[in-house]
């Protein structure tokens, strides 16, 4: 082993690393605790915990810089450290046995939430009856779609995320012959018809909107603060100009609350641009065939909230159907469906579809502790008791 | 060794920090329907809106308060009825079908608090007519708006690509006692260069 290896392995090992870890832990969770009442649950966990930094900005500016280490930097250094230690001081011993299970377990617990930080993924289904859909909605995520619709039987879409409208950048793609520049972008925002806006609204007093194309025009866009409610959700709106080879070929105001996309012709081609709840096709369809919402006889206490759907395979090799309703989830294709809300008067059912294929690792882990505990626990007793009897 | 053990950190670090962000995805999807605006915001924009305006002609009855053309609309009236109440008409013109006669017709059901029915049964509450300039589609419905009862007389014809939407809507007894004059009203509808 030369110096610098050594040094690696000496660093990582290091009983003090673990604490120092530990206790930026603790700091952790407690300023996290603090932050939840400004930013909410999602918030503390995107911003402290599913994060390598925590982030400020210099005051003024939009330039982050780094305050904290994050819980995927504490969480990964510990699990290194756990890890590294376990290697350079490992005893095969049935005295020890119980650590290792131990430690293993706790390896599997900082791994598993990681990972479920990483693939678990919350979309919304937001049915109507008799209507089916081949896609679920983020929660929380938007993106630009620009939709190729000129194949008669295929459409091609193009996604970008929201945070490009974040960091301004100019935007191009191999399937997209024309550029997409952010021209204005307000993460939260209301808009309303210039020709019907409520009485006492000011419209020279709202943000500029310099689109040309659409429905943009006849617009008013009012900002409004970031929410970090759990319950609201955000709804942004930018103001994005596509630039071909031929120059401009127009600026489009698009928000989820438009409720269609706007199509265009571009060289021929029809196109479509929308900023909408970011989609993830299925590769099955899900149909409500029907939606009931029972009350207790003669009052209005909700008894039953449940949704009757069929489950389709897009290859047509599987058909089935299956009632949604409380403590009762749908489980297919490794998607669980849960009923989230309904609203039985407009003959809708959103429905919480989860994904986390990394769901029995906390259950791994406890159980791995457990046993290591259990061992190291009755392996003393049993020797404490054979010192006892010898003596 | 200090600066030995920063630098390693360091170097973890980085390590750790190089991870892959959002990034411009493409896919295909099989043809979907798009959803259409509805009528109100379909249109491109207000000048296009307004390009061909006063292609028809009207008379209205002469109580009838002549609002004249604005924003959308290429004409309006105000229906007084007793007191203070009051009816409104608008005449409206779309390019194209503007997402179709079922769609607009349950649109307008909808602002009467009716639930939407389906096109068949759309096309079976359509009383067709005849005019002396063209052929004029006929519907009435009556709801609520806001717990008042509320009817809409609407006539629906087309015209070099574009479709025109003539809404009388307002208190169920004003437009009831003005229907006659609507239905006259719009028999007076003419284009200019006939």
């Amino acid at each position: 082993m030369n110096d610098l290896t050594k040094a690696f392995v000496q660093f990582f090992s290091s009983l003090r690393l673990t604490v120092v870890l530990l206790a930026l832990s603790m700091v952790l969770v407690f300023v996290a605790t603090l932050a939840q009442v400004e930013i909410g649950i999602y918030g503390v966990q995107e911003k402290f915990f599913r994060s390598f930094f925590v982030l400020a900005k210099f005051p003024g500016t939009d330039i982050p810089f780094p305050i904290m280490p994050g819980g995927y930097l504490v969480g990964g250094f510990l699990m290194i450290n756990l890890v590294s230690a376990h290697l350079t001081r490992f005893k095969l011993s049935w005295s020890k046995v119980g650590i290792h299970l131990t430690h293993i377990g706790l390896m599997v617990l900082l791994l598993g939430e990681f990972v479920i930080g990483i693939v678990q993924e919350d979309f919304s289904l937001r049915l109507q009856e008799q209507q089916t859909l081949a896609y679920s909605e983020s929660f929380r995520r938007n993106e630009i779609a620009l939709v190729n619709k000129t194949d008669a039987l295929e459409d091609e879409v193009i996604s970008i995320p929201e945070s490009f409208l974040t960091k301004r950048t100019p935007v191009q793609h191999g399937s997209m012959p024309f550029q997409v520049i952010t021209r204005a972008y307000y993460p939260n925002a209301n808009i309303g018809l210039l020709s019907s806006l409520p009485e006492g609204i000011d419209a020279t007093a709202m943000a500029p909107n310099f689109s040309t194309r659409g429905i943009g025009p006849r617009l008013g866009i009012s900002p409004l603060p970031y929410t970090y409610n759990d319950q609201e959700r955000n709804l942004p709106t930018a103001i994005v100009e596509l630039l071909g080879t031929r120059g401009s070929v127009g600026t489009w105001l698009v928000s989820p609350m438009l409720v269609a996309p706007q199509p265009f012709e571009y060289e021929g081609e029809s196109w479509e641009i929308a900023f909408r709840f970011e989609r993830e096709y299925k590769p099955f369809s899900v149909e409500l065939i029907e939606l009931r919402h029972d009350e207790y006889a003669g009052s209005n206490i909700p008894k039953n909230f449940s949704s009757l759907v069929t489950v389709r395979a897009i290859d047509g090799s599987e058909e089935r159907e299956s009632l949604i309703y409380m403590n009762h989830p749908l489980r297919y294709h490794g998607f669980t469906f849960y009923q989230y809300q309904m609203d039985s008067a407009n003959g809708f059912s959103v429905l919480q579809v989860v994904r986390n294929p990394a769901r029995w690792l906390p259950y791994v882990a406890c159980i791995l502790i457990t046993l290591g505990l259990l061992w190291q626990f009755t392996y003393h007793l049993g020797r404490f008791a054979q010192r006892r009897k010898a003596n | 060794m200090p600066a030995k053990t920063a630098t390693i950190a360091l170097i973890a670090l980085f390590t750790f920090t190089a991870c892959s962000r959002d990034e411009v995805i493409t896919y295909r999807v099989p043809k979907e329907e798009s959803l259409v605006m509805p009528p109100e915001l379909a249109a491109e924009s207000p000048a296009l809106a307004t390009e061909g305006a006063a292609t028809f002609t009207w008379r209205a009855p002469s109580h009838w308060l002549d609002q004249g053309p604005s924003g959308m609309r290429r004409g309006s009236f105000q229906v007084p009825g007793d007191g203070d109440a009051t009816a409104d008409l608008s005449i409206i013109a779309f390019p194209g079908d503007a997402g179709g006669m079922a769609a607009n017709i349950n649109r307008w059901r909808g602002q009467v608090g009716l639930a939407s029915v389906s096109p068949e049964e759309v096309q079976a509450g359509i009383e067709h007519t005849d005019t002396d300039y063209m052929h004029v589609d006929l519907v009435t419905m009556t709801g609520q708006l806001g717990g008042v009862p509320t009817r809409i007389d609407g006539a629906i014809f087309n015209n070099a690509g574009e479709s025109w939407f003539i809404k009388f809507m307002g208190p169920a007894e004003i437009v009831a006692a003005e229907s006659d004059n609507f239905r006259a009203f719009v028999k007076t509808v003419a284009p200019v260069n006939r």
